[in-house]
């Protein structure tokens, strides 16, 4: 175990994110992988090697959070864990040591037949027949154990720890686990209809931290969740606006997953691309309504099952708030279409624009032009960070106490929808 | 999500879309229809003020002062706020509809604000420029913060037109900002300020936004461009809740912890029971002292639902609120034919529509609901969720909870628009 940290310790964050985008451009996609965007698969072709551990997160105003967290050699901790992309039909492994002071497990909800070291995961009970925990266990301190299935059905699902669930999920116990139909990786399930663009999938998975009960776990105290009172709100383990930020961003060493969606538009006149694909989990124990602007969402399966009343009809949903509920998964499709398809000389914006000295420019991400690829500088003072005109909407969820780090705005569970001018974004 | 790109940029629908916002502008709109639809309050029978088609509309951004039901347990400090003058109690930002007043009166609106927001009616593809001015805050002049419009739902917009501060711009004091849209589906939205929005939106700066179908060209009246959703009648029933305390800090100087969201009082159409059954008033309307009028002007719609037997009626359900709630209307089916301004169909036509007794709202969702009038008589809707049936803690009944009044077939006169 102690060799397995040093090499995981000892390995470069650069020469692996290298060999992590390298994996993830599959050669028959259409669309060209983006840096660092994007759904960011873990290497390991169905067999992982996990570390249950404790670490830090870092949030945006500043504070950070002693957290827990499963990674595997490419980190030296995560959180949220690591996502894992498998197929249907293709045995998946996964050796669990465990190197926190309190026991854990994994749990696998929605596969079948899993295997703890080569017998039936099922909840453990204590000579009373009360429930210990609801899957194998490695033990505290070092212990290790292996679980085996072979996924049957696509869709996205959340593996999390089975054991003091409530505590070890709050604490950072939890991941996703993609399972891909066998015939083909760019769709979301058989049917041909929930093919989407490749390289435009997305991950979106929605957590809470209340500072009170992982303080109390740092010191050993015993946790009351009758004040549980979460001040952070996470997607996929960062809190905004970190979540903008790119996959394995070097000044967020052991929160990886950035959740930007990054889209073209839909081209009416050279045929429409695929949709995004946006997989969202949710493993707060409260509900979440989720809102991308831009564009209304069609939500097309839910907890891995394709909306399609049971070979009746499409029942698949339009919605601009995607709900997903606690311990629940969606996955929604998204496009963008330059309806209006302003220009600023042959369809000019029919209202007057109002000059920069009659707004406040919280500037940023605008690109001063409100034209799709005209970009004209901010004013002096304003940091710009639009590249070629693009687009950009906020996502966030609309519970807005939740849209904030400790309180404070444009902060928690928001992040952003990125649309390029149709022909891309020239690089800077 | 839209695929009429064709017949959008259409310059044919363009002009005669131009010719009939100048027609309808003339015929009188903002204000004016506030002033016209003024009902005695209390009036069972009378129709529900309906939204006209406006095209052009002007609204101010401000502050205000509003008043929750007088019988809820005082919270000592918060609520009933001391710096609030008689009658109200409890310190709001809103919206103000000032279509047509001059520009002395846009500016005495000032400190005047409401919730909810004015209810915005518009028809699928009309061309629709709003006019956002900020007037400031009266109470606290320390702050300078801007205002923007979010459309709410609003399908493939623009970032100049969907009102988020970082991604594009905000309306700053004495300023005003035009917002042009092209609705082009159908639908019940919503829409709100952007600016600091926990903040902004929890103040009261938010309502409801009507898109009407093109197939109401027939002349009757649908949810959505398909015979399966028409109805004969329509009443918004829009969600939020205010916490108190937070209302208190803004106007006494301090600082809310917004991730300790506690909400006190629960709301339909900006009331709380039992000021729901009140009467819808007006803004602009001077009511005498100690009236209910004087009190919820700043609060000026009722939601009490009135109906002939056998009619369908349709709710426009939608919540800015923080949190979810499930709206019941004892012992009638609710049958739930759009969510999200989005037609409960699927891809293939598939109707997936579908009925309850509990409709089940999140936050920032809208849903449209239809149900047949039953038999005669005074039926309750309410919020499931009895935790919101309270005014502030309070013993008996308060929060979302309305009527449902129903006559026998005939006695009311068809809804007016």
């Amino acid at each position: 175990m102690n060799l397995r940290r040093l090499l995981a310790g000892g390995l470069s964050l650069t020469v692996l994110t290298g060999a992590l985008f390298a994996a993830a451009a599959s050669p028959s996609s259409g669309a060209t992988p983006i840096a660092g965007e994007g759904i960011m698969c873990e290497p390991g072709n169905g067999s992982y090697t996990m570390t249950a551990a404790a670490g830090r997160m870092t949030l945006p105003d500043g504070n950070t959070i002693y957290t827990w967290g499963y990674h595997t050699p490419t980190h030296d901790f995560q959180n949220t864990a690591p996502t894992l992309c498998v197929t249907v039909g293709t045995p998946v492994r996964v050796a669990l040591t465990n190197n926190l002071t309190a026991d854990t497990s994994l749990m696998f909800p929605g596969m079948p037949n899993v295997q703890a070291d080569g017998v039936e995961s099922a909840p453990l009970s204590d000579a009373t027949g009360r429930v210990t925990s609801l899957a194998p266990i490695a033990p505290a301190n070092g212990g290790t154990v292996t679980y085996t299935f072979t996924p049957n059905k696509p869709g996205t699902y959340l593996y999390e720890s089975g054991t003091d669930v409530n505590t070890q999920i709050e604490m950072g116990l939890y991941g996703a686990l993609i399972v891909r139909p066998a015939a083909s990786a760019t769709q979301a399930y058989d049917d041909p209809r929930t093919a989407f663009e490749p390289n435009r999938e997305f991950l979106h998975v929605l957590s809470q931290v209340d500072p009170q009960i992982h303080s109390d776990v740092e010191l050993g105290k015993p946790v009351d969740w009758s004040t549980y009172s979460p001040k952070y709100f996470l997607l996929n383990g960062r809190s905004a606006p970190d979540t903008v930020s790119p996959n394995d961003a070097a000044w967020l060493p052991y929160q990886p997953y950035g959740s930007m969606v990054h889209v073209r538009p839909q081209d009416p006149n050279g045929g429409d691309t695929l949709p995004a694909l946006v997989r969202y989990i949710n493993v707060m124990n409260t509900d979440a309504a989720f809102h991308p602007h831009g564009n209304t969402e069609r939500v097309i399966a839910e907890d891995a099952a394709p909306l399609d009343s049971a070979g009746s009809g499409d029942s698949s949903y339009g919605s601009f708030l995607v709900d997903v509920g606690a311990s629940r998964t969606v996955d929604a499709m998204f496009t963008w279409y330059d309806v209006e398809k302003y220009d600023p000389v042959s369809n000019p914006i029919p209202v007057a624009l109002s000059p920069f000295q009659d707004i406040i420019l919280k500037g940023t991400w605008y690109a001063m032009s409100p034209y799709l690829g005209l970009q004209q500088n901010l004013p002096a003072g304003i940091t710009q960070f639009n590249q070629c005109g693009e687009y950009y909407h906020m996502a966030h969820n609309h519970a807005l106490d939740k849209a904030t780090n400790y309180g404070a705005t444009f902060g928690g569970q928001m992040t952003l929808i990125r649309i390029d001018p149709l022909n891309g974004c020239p690089a800077k | 999500m839209t695929d009429d790109t064709t017949s959008s940029v259409s310059p044919l629908l363009s002009r005669r879309n131009f010719l009939r916002a100048g027609v309808l502008g003339a015929a009188g709109t903002g204000v004016a229809m506030y002033a016209s639809k003024q009902a005695p309050r209390a009036a069972a029978a009378a129709p529900t003020f309906v939204p006209t088609k406006t095209d052009e509309v002007h609204l101010v951004g401000t502050d205000g002062w509003v008043s929750m039901p007088t019988s809820a347990p005082p919270v000592d400090p918060y609520w009933p706020d001391s710096y609030a003058p008689n009658p109200y109690n409890m310190y709001v930002f809103g919206f103000r509809n000032v279509t047509g007043l001059s520009d002395a009166q846009v500016i005495a609106q000032r400190g005047l604000a409401q919730i909810s927001a004015p209810i915005l009616a518009f028809d699928e593809g009309s061309e629709v420029k709003i006019s956002l001015t900020n007037l400031g805050l009266s109470q606290r002049p320390d702050l300078v913060d801007g205002h923007t419009m979010h459309w709410h739902g609003f399908n493939n917009a623009i970032p100049i037109f969907d009102g988020v501060p970082e991604m594009s711009a905000s309306v700053p004091i004495g300023k005003t900002m035009i917002y042009y849209y092209r609705p082009h589906d159908a639908g019940t939205f919503m829409y709100h300020c952007h600016f600091e929005d926990v903040e902004h939106v929890q103040m009261g700066m938010n309502g409801l936004i009507y898109v009407r179908p093109k197939m109401n060209a027939d002349g009757n009246r649908y949810v959505y461009n398909d015979a399966r959703t028409k109805y004969d009648r329509e009443f918004p029933l829009y969600l939020s809740e205010v916490q108190p305390e937070s209302h208190w800090r803004d106007a006494h100087i301090q600082i809310t912890d917004w991730a300790s969201y506690d909400p006190g009082f629960s709301l339909f159409n900006g009331r709380a029971y039992p000021d729901t059954l009140e009467g819808t008033f007006d803004p602009m309307t001077v009511y005498p002292a100690g009236s209910q009028g004087e009190r919820l002007r700043y609060q000026p719609r009722g939601s009490v639902i009135t109906a002939n037997a056998g009619e369908t009626i349709l709710l426009r359900i939608a919540s800015l609120g923080y949190i979810r709630h499930t709206i019941t209307l004892d012992g009638v089916p609710l049958h739930v034919v759009g969510a999200d301004a989005t037609q409960l169909i699927g891809a293939d036509g598939h109707d997936n529509s579908y009925i309850t007794n509990s409709v089940a709202v999140g936050p920032g969702e809208s849903r449209d609901v239809l149900f047949t009038a039953p038999a005669p008589g005074t039926y309750k809707l309410y919020d499931r969720n009895f935790s919101n049936l309270s005014n502030d803690g309070g013993g008996g009944y308060g929060g979302m909870l309305t009527e449902i009044r129903v006559s026998a077939p005939g006695t009311l006169p068809a809804q007016a628009r």
